[in-house]
């Protein structure tokens, strides 16, 4: 259908390219290396879009795996197909396997799915999809391909075991796998086309470009996103070791914002600051420099990396006493190591060497020394989360190392975790003075928080995962369960600096704030409860059993320096509890600064402090955990902030030397510019959103089912207009936003029964939303648009489709979110704010509560099965249904008549009164609808 | 790119036939769970040409809720005329008694539809400030209303209604078949003979 459609709107051009051989009995059969179609050049083992049957649906990607033309001149191909995760989401989630949003799966194994023959024209254009596989065989992606690429994949699907597959066997379906591979740059297999396929490439990396440039334009998360993906593929691409500064990297490579963002950062910040904002640039230096290895092999980068393994060394040898194997091998083959463990720490001492080399190119001052060692000490009880989290999902890679396809991802995440973590490592090292520095590294953190958010977004399911492997590891659990403790410590104190913060200086900041950052919001419902101290103590409580043994190796590793860490944590802790509930109140020299300084940025800076906020908190927690090792009771206490105030003032003394305060303010300003530049477009929700899934997520996995709860009792209590704030920004209230097109989407599994499947489960897992007082005439993918458009949430919907007795002017739709939490959150949001669909319709949602769908269909009324009473009509009913026609118009003369005419009787009365119903509901709807005044324009 | 632009183009096109379609569709209810497409497509074999049978899935309703079909028929005219007739006459598929209803499709009832074209949607959060937001308040308050009073009238009345029908036809059959049986009963272990005989009443009505 789709491609006689396509040739009547007029025939596109067409010309086949190079011949390669004939085929079929007679020789009728010409097979084509290449052919070119509607002015783009296509050949074998290009990746294409395939026009999808549902119009409406995002077109298919496959690879082109033959060509050929018919006796009868027909023009055929043959397409492996690509799934999207959202196709295959159904085994993904069985599976337990997280894909990023860009990510495809080749279709692999025996069976249906794996490759169909199309005809030529239902082609709907070239598709940009690169092979981010570590594979050997694999010839690496460069970074610009990387950038470009519409799709990347690493992964095939097997379709006869619905599986997932990290490696790619010799074959891949009835592929031989150095098709599935990359193209070698020197154009082995279709040289020719290449030229061509740039072209396309550029027309569609501009396209990407430009969201991305979007994306950048309005917020610095976005962009940090946006360069996450494409961080995957660099990531892919750069070793690991440059994981940490690969985001960061990629900002700048692929951010000219970002690259300014730090420039300004180096200036600013004074000297003292200047470890930090050096590290930064360090690191992002470094992690060009690594991408410039892969790429083009920068000596300058590898000079860096060389003079880092020294600087490395010597932190190593604090390192050492944690664990001495990782100690010795620092380079970034450690990552492959078989210890999971040694991989994070390599990782980290890596990223630690960066920093350190910065320093040292700096020269190696004893501030930074000291500053090295704070920060060492924060990290590695980050470290020891990171590690634990890596050992978890390195664990379940470790088998399939060669592969790395799975640590890819997960290191992915990892790296950034370890991003976040050191940032905010180093964030509380440089503790308030560095404020500045962790509002820097807060946005990097950000936008590594956010890239993992996306990512994670996309896989709430990692971290249970990882909790559940954590049982398989053994003698790890306990680590584990440290970790995600841990990680849900951060989350928490970072809820709870984020809900101080709003509340209290933000909350004049206000709407920006809170629309910007819906992280805010929603740890904001925490703040509310204003019990967050007593949440964390809780938490603290908890996980301090498991925390203990990461704080001892912290302390036996770092005599000194440890002290110093703990000081340091203690005072971020303070200024974490300064900035959240005691800051509020007492207004903290140190609190007060740093939110007043958000305050002036808050505006343009939300998404920066928040971040900073999210650093000051995980210092926080490792300070909470510090201190539970030593005084565990003393975490929270009011009196506490004092001495942590004190400390702080030794601290930054020691450490910065100068007025913290301004520093910070100096970057916050410096920042809130740079912000301000890329925070203009109205999506500026998305990131947010993002970020709190992200946190939510993390806060998931990482809490108890107590914590959970929590939660949950939390989140009734929350302002209703700060949680409507999630979404709503004062600048849009009242503004008219088209809604456009989700750009993907995977219509693959929409069969009813297969969305039924799904919409059981997520309803169980409550991310089952049900949206009323749609259109009617909205489609599905309406539907989807509105939900990207408004929430920048991807989901699946299905519109409820009309029946007899379902209102005529009210339509529904079911969707399905990524998370319960994001279905909680646009569901807080559509009850709180007022969601004004094409000028018409406010939006009514709810989490769908559908008790029924786990019963049966009970009795169908109506059908007499009274077997006695006439066995000879059962007899021939069976045997009708045996022939499939048991259908008739009963005779006027029969019982059957009679009691067909009493049911005939009750459907007319049932249609009456439907109709009556319906029209009284129509009537008080439009009398209500009559009493918008001017803004809402009637349409209907 | 230039294909989708084409493919764009069409899509008026295509929403007409699409709404051509949706004539050409009959909405039948009232059907038992077990019926099937095939079933369905035999039982109108004898008037019309089936072309497509959808059954439409019932995601938030009852279970209990008979199946709802939307049958494609060859032509305008077939539709209409399946419509009459079993307007007409009760039409039973699968079972007795209760009929299979007809009418005429919507463009709701279909689940792949095509976009209408050339529609824009927008969106908009209204300023808590603005007078309207109060409206718009109570018509998500109405509508939620809306919501539970025709759950409340699907459950309550019209699947008890229909129960209560279901459940007296039954009985009357039972009344009608124990009557049969009575009868049969009598006249085979001879005691209508007896009585007959006794009360010298001819039998041969009998």
């Amino acid at each position: 259908m789709a491609s006689a459609e396509i040739e009547n709107s007029g025939k596109p051009e067409f010309s086949w390219g190079k011949k390669r051989g004939v085929g079929g009995k007679k020789k009728e059969v010409q097979f084509y290396e290449s052919f070119t179609y509607d002015g783009v050049e296509y050949a074998l083992y290009d990746c294409v879009y395939l026009q999808n049957k549902d119009r409406e649906a995002e077109p298919y990607v496959g690879k082109l795996v033959k060509i050929w033309k018919n006796a009868d001149n027909s023009k055929k191909i043959k397409v492996q197909w690509f799934f999207r995760p959202s196709e295959i989401s159904y085994w993904l989630e069985k599976l337990s396997v997280v894909a990023s949003e860009n990510e495809l799966f080749l279709a692999s194994g025996d069976g249906k799915g794996l490759a169909n023959v199309n005809p030529l024209e239902a082609i709907v254009g070239k598709c940009f999809v690169v092979c981010v596989s570590r594979d050997d065989r694999n010839p690496q992606p460069s970074e610009e391909q990387l950038r470009n690429a519409d799709y990347v994949f690493y992964r095939s699907f097997d379709v006869g075991q619905c599986s997932i597959l990290d490696k790619m066997n010799d074959k891949v379906g009835e592929l031989e796998v150095r098709f599935v591979f990359n193209r070698q740059e020197n154009g082995i297999d279709t040289g020719p086309i290449l030229g061509s396929k740039l072209k396309e490439k550029d027309s569609r990396i501009s396209v990407a470009y430009e969201e991305t440039l979007q994306h950048l334009g309005q917020q610095p998360h976005e962009v940090l996103e946006s360069i996450k993906e494409d961080g995957n593929h660099s990531h892919l691409v750069a070793k690991e070791d440059a994981e940490a500064g690969y985001l960061l990297s990629k900002v700048e490579t692929s951010n000219g914002h970002a690259e300014s963002f730090l420039d300004h950062l180096k200036p600013r910040v004074g000297k003292r600051s200047a470890p930090l904002v050096d590290q930064l640039n360090g690191e992002v230096t470094s992690s060009i420099s690594q991408k410039n290895n892969s790429a083009d092999a920068n000596a300058a980068t590898k000079q860096a990396k060389d003079s880092v393994l020294p600087a490395s060394k010597g932190v190593a040898g604090e390192r050492l006493e944690c664990d001495p194997p990782n100690l010795d091998d620092k380079s970034s083959k450690r990552e492959k190591l078989d210890d999971p463990v040694k991989l994070t720490e390599s990782k980290e001492k890596i990223n630690i060497e960066q920093l350190t080399s910065n320093q040292v190119d700096l020269k190696k001052s004893s501030l930074v020394s000291v500053e090295e060692k704070t920060k060492l000490g924060p990290r590695k009880d980050t470290v020891g989360l990171d590690k634990h989290r890596k050992l978890i999902k390195d664990s379940n890679v470790l088998d399939e190392r060669p592969s790395k396809k799975l640590k890819v991802q997960e290191s992915v995440k990892l790296s950034e975790d370890n991003d976040k973590n050191y940032l905010e490592k180093d964030n509380s090292t440089t503790s308030g003075s560095k404020a500045k520095g962790s509002l820097a590294a807060g946005s990097s953190a950000e936008g590594t928080g956010k890239a993992m958010l996306a990512q994670s977004s996309s896989r709430p399911v990692k971290d249970t995962k990882f909790s559940e492997d954590s049982g398989a590891l053994g003698d790890r659990p306990s680590k584990k369960l440290k970790v995600q403790e841990s990680v849900k410590l951060f989350e928490d104190k970072d809820k709870n600096s984020l809900d101080r913060a709003t509340t209290s200086g933000s909350n004049a900041k206000g709407p920006l704030f809170a629309g910007s950052s819906t992280e805010a919001i929603g740890r904001a419902k925490l703040a509310q409860n204003s019990n967050g101290l007593e949440k964390d103590t809780k938490f603290n409580e908890e996980p301090k059993a498991l925390e203990y043994q990461p704080l001892k190796k912290l302390k036996d590793k770092e005599s000194k320096s440890v002290n110093l860490s703990e000081d340091k944590s203690k005072n971020n802790l303070e200024k974490v509890n300064i900035t959240t509930s005691g800051s509020n109140e007492k207004g903290f020299g140190a609190g007060g600064l740093i939110e007043d300084k958000r305050k002036a940025t808050v505006a343009q800076n939300s998404a920066l402090m928040d971040d900073g906020l999210s650093k000051e908190k995980p210092n926080g927690k490792v300070n909470e955990l510090n201190k539970t090792i030593a005084g565990p009771e003393k975490i929270h206490t009011k009196e506490e902030p004092g001495e942590k105030m004190e400390k702080l003032s030794k601290s930054s003394s020691k450490l910065d030397k100068g007025p913290p305060a301004e520093m910070c303010e100096l970057k916050l300003s410096e920042n809130s510019n740079d912000s301000i530049g890329l925070e203009n477009g109205p999506s500026m929700v998305k990131p947010n959103a993002k970020t709190n899934l992200l946190v939510k997520n993390c806060f998931r996995s990482g809490k108890g089912p107590s914590e959970e709860k929590l939660d949950e009792k939390i989140r009734p209590n929350k302002g209703s207009t700060k949680s409507s704030n999630a979404f709503v920004d004062d600048k849009i209230y009242g503004k008219i936003f088209d809604v456009t097109q989700r750009p993907e989407k995977g219509k693959w599994f929409k069969s009813p029964g297969i969305f039924l499947e799904r919409m059981v489960v997520a309803h169980d897992e409550g991310k089952l939303v049900l949206l009323q007082n749609l259109d009617p005439s909205f489609t599905s993918a309406e539907v989807e648009d509105i939900v990207w458009s408004v929430f920048k949430e991807t989901c699946t919907a299905k519109v409820v489709q009309g029946t007899a007795i379902s209102s005529p002017f009210c339509g529904r739709a079911l969707v399905i979110f990524n998370s319960a939490e994001v279905a909680e959150r646009v569901v807080k949001a559509l009850i709180d704010g007022c969601l004004i669909i094409s000028n018409r319709r406010p939006v009514v949602g709810c989490i769908a509560n559908l008790l029924h769908l786990r019963g049966k269909q009970s009795t169908f009324h109506g059908h007499v099965s009274v077997d006695e009473v006439d066995e000879n009509k059962t007899q021939t009913r069976k045997d009708k249904r045996d022939a499939k026609s048991s259908s008739h118009s009963s005779q006027s003369n029969s019982v059957a008549y009679d009691l067909g005419t009493e049911w005939c009787l009750l459907q007319k009365r049932s249609n009456f009164w439907w109709q009556k119903l319906h029209k009284a509901h129509q009537l008080q709807y439009e009398e209500l609808m009559a009493k918008f005044k001017r803004n809402l324009v009637r349409d209907a | 790119m230039s294909m989708r632009r084409l493919l764009m183009a069409a899509s008026a096109e295509e929403y007409a036939a699409f709404e051509e379609r949706v004539r050409r569709t009959v909405y039948m209810d009232n059907l038992s769970p077990q019926v099937t497409e095939n079933v369905l497509k035999a039982a109108l074999d004898q008037f019309v040409n089936v072309v497509n049978v959808q059954f439409i899935p019932n995601y938030i309703n009852p279970q209990s809720l008979p199946r709802a079909a939307l049958v494609e028929m060859e032509t305008l005219n077939q539709a209409s005329a399946i419509i009459a007739e079993m307007a007409d006459s009760p039409f039973m598929v699968l079972g007795m008694p209760r009929p299979v209803r007809a009418r005429t499709a919507e463009v709701e009832m279909f689940d792949s539809r095509p976009k209408k074209p050339g529609r824009k949607i927008t969106y908009k959060w209204l300023d808590p400030e603005d007078p309207d937001f109060e409206v718009a308040r109570k018509i998500k308050v109405l509508t939620r209303k809306h919501a539970s009073e025709t759950e409340f009238l699907l459950n309550q009345h019209q699947l008890k209604e229909e129960e209560n029908l279901a459940n007296q036809q039954l009985e009357t059959l039972k009344a009608h078949y124990k009557k049969y049986e009575l009868i049969d009963a009598v006249l085979s272990d001879n005691t209508a003979k007896k009585l007959a005989d006794r009360y010298r009443i001819p039998l041969s009505d009998a």
